[in-house]
């Protein structure tokens, strides 16, 4: 199977600090890949590398086969790459569906200066965005009841989903997702690991995820890298990483 | 009580005055927190290029709004690329104390070019007085007005449900998550000038039109700056009822107390509202997620 993402050596500092140093990982088209380790372990900053925030100081990032190391966070999304964030990254102050259909601003044909002037094929635009918004992210991931509702109030849960519909709603080739599960409780993340499963079955994304969540990645995933102190200390498929000594040691601390 | 109710909707309609540039502030702070000192400069000076193109090309007030829009939106562009964009990663007070030399620097170059003396605009605003019942209010300050409502509702209805608009509020809630979505910051950073440039623009031809220009007519934004803080940094809506409220209250302090209450009746409100509400009446509680 394909590689989507390769990503060969990346390195980065922040000031003194080695958040990543040479980490090299790859996720295969139509799986699901999990990062794990403990906090601090440099798990975001490697997300924040994929999606443009950060810029390795050593290292090669490829998508799809071409190098995007240079390109601006808000290029990559064009390309395909969409992620939720760690902190609910939601626009509060907005109802849902303009949160969800700011996931598709990207594809959007008018762009800020055109839309502006808000004639007729700019409306048809935003119609047929809402309706593809209505028909494939919120019946899938059920958000029918709070569709109108604004985001400020919604329980944590609720906004984790609307955080991943609007992730989906670009039809991403590869999800970035920022851990799903932290702060929810167990039903909640049986429901959230349902979704990521089926995002794959039925739509065929490409995920990504980070959890601390030992179960539900292990659950969920199809291939797992361990991070710890900003360096890959194993990877594999699920049952071995579970098994490996250096990720035991990680977890419980040495014997 | 006659005189009271004259005085209170001559006040509502001098507020409304304050109220587009306070918007145009308010756009640019929003998106790129960047408090624009430039804002009143900005204001005098599409004035002026309203006055260089119909009092000394005689083109005529359609085309000289044209024209006057046009050029404000080049200046605040070139603001925005040609000095701030540089800046980008700086503290944001080195952006702001560059607003700063900015209005300087455009209150020096319309001296230069137009001189320091005060100077007519053409009267495209009909004078006749317009009569509410037994209410007189000028002809000039009733237009304005109404020319003040019509831009801010068109405004506010792009602000609030163009995608631009919404790129713009997404921008302003959380940059880096805006960057994620596809939304090129930069460019609203842009947009977001050039939009304060149109605001400046038709603040300074409204208000120009009633009282003349200098190059000094940008320091009326002193008290933009106290209808800002009033409604709040981050409020559209909040702006639009602090601009009149305090030009209501000038109008009928001016009225009932005299001019020396007048100058400084603004500021002593924004002080006793900033002490028990310092975000402005309608501002927004920012609370920061770690």
């Amino acid at each position: 199977m394909a590689e989507l993402l390769e990503v060969d050596g990346i390195s980065l500092a922040f000031g003194g600090i080695a958040a990543l140093s040479g980490v090299s990982t790859s996720v295969k088209q139509g799986r699901i890949t999990a990062i794990i380790g403990p906090n601090g372990a440099g798990k975001t900053s490697f997300f924040n590398v994929v999606s443009g925030f950060y810029r390795p100081s050593a290292g090669a990032v490829k998508f799809d086969g071409a190098d995007i190391l240079a390109m601006p966070a808000h290029r990559r999304s064009t390309l395909g790459i969409a992620r939720t964030f760690q902190n609910i990254a939601l626009f509060e102050g907005m109802t849902v569906l303009e949160n969800i259909k700011l996931g598709a601003h990207a594809q959007l044909k008018a762009n800020v200066f055109t839309s502006g002037i808000y004639l007729g094929w700019a409306r048809r635009e935003e119609a047929a965005l809402t309706q593809r918004v209505d028909e494939e992210v919120i019946e899938f991931l059920q958000l029918g009841e709070i569709r109108d509702r604004e985001i400020a109030g919604l329980p944590y849960g609720m906004q984790k989903r609307v955080e991943l519909a609007r992730a989906l709603v670009m039809r991403p080739r590869l999800l970035l997702v920022d851990e799903p599960f932290a702060g929810m409780n167990v039903s909640e993340k049986v429901s959230m690991a349902e979704y990521l499963r089926r995002c794959v079955t039925e739509w065929g994304t490409t995920t990504l995820l980070i959890d601390h969540d030992m179960e539900m990645v292990m659950g969920l995933s199809h291939h797992v890298a361990v991070l710890n102190f900003g360096k890959l200390i194993a990877a594999g498929d699920p049952e071995t990483v579970r098994r490996h000594p250096a990720v035991i040691e990680a977890y419980l601390g040495a014997e | 009580m006659l005189q009271f109710l004259e005085f209170s909707v001559i006040g509502v309609a001098s507020g409304s005055m304050y109220v587009l540039a306070a918007l145009g502030f308010v756009i640019i702070f929003k998106s790129t927190n960047i408090f624009n000192f430039a804002m009143g400069e900005m204001m005098m000076f599409g004035a002026y290029l309203f006055f260089a193109a119909t009092v000394q090309l005689q083109l005529g007030w359609p085309l000289g709004i044209v024209l006057a829009l046009a050029g404000s939106i080049l200046t605040a562009i070139a603001i925005e690329r040609g000095l701030l964009q540089p800046l980008l990663g700086q503290p944001v007070i080195v952006l702001v104390l560059v607003t700063l030399g900015v209005g300087s620097m455009l209150r020096g170059i319309a001296g230069l070019i137009w001189g320091p003396d005060i100077v007519q605009l053409p009267d495209f605003l009909p004078r006749a007085p317009i009569f509410i019942g037994d209410l007189l209010v000028p002809g000039k300050l009733a237009w304005g007005c109404l020319a003040v409502g019509i831009i801010a509702t068109l405004f506010i209805l792009y602000y609030r449900f163009s995608r631009a608009g919404i790129a713009i509020r997404a921008t302003s809630s959380d940059q880096l998550t805006a960057e994620g979505m596809g939304i090129n910051i930069r460019r609203i950073f842009t947009l977001t000038w050039a939009i304060g440039g149109v605001l400046a623009a038709c603040s300074g031809i409204v208000v120009g039109s009633l009282n003349g220009i200098t190059p000094t007519l940008g320091l009326v934004a002193l008290n933009v700056l106290a209808v800002v803080m009033l409604g709040g940094m981050t409020s559209v809506g909040g702006v639009v009822i602090a601009g009149i409220f305090i030009g209501w209250v000038e109008t009928l302090v001016g009225a009932y107390l005299g001019a020396a209450w007048q100058a400084f009746m603004p500021y002593l409100i924004v002080l006793l509202v900033m002490t028990f509400k310092p975000a402005g009446l309608f501002g927004e509680q920012q609370i920061e997620r770690i």
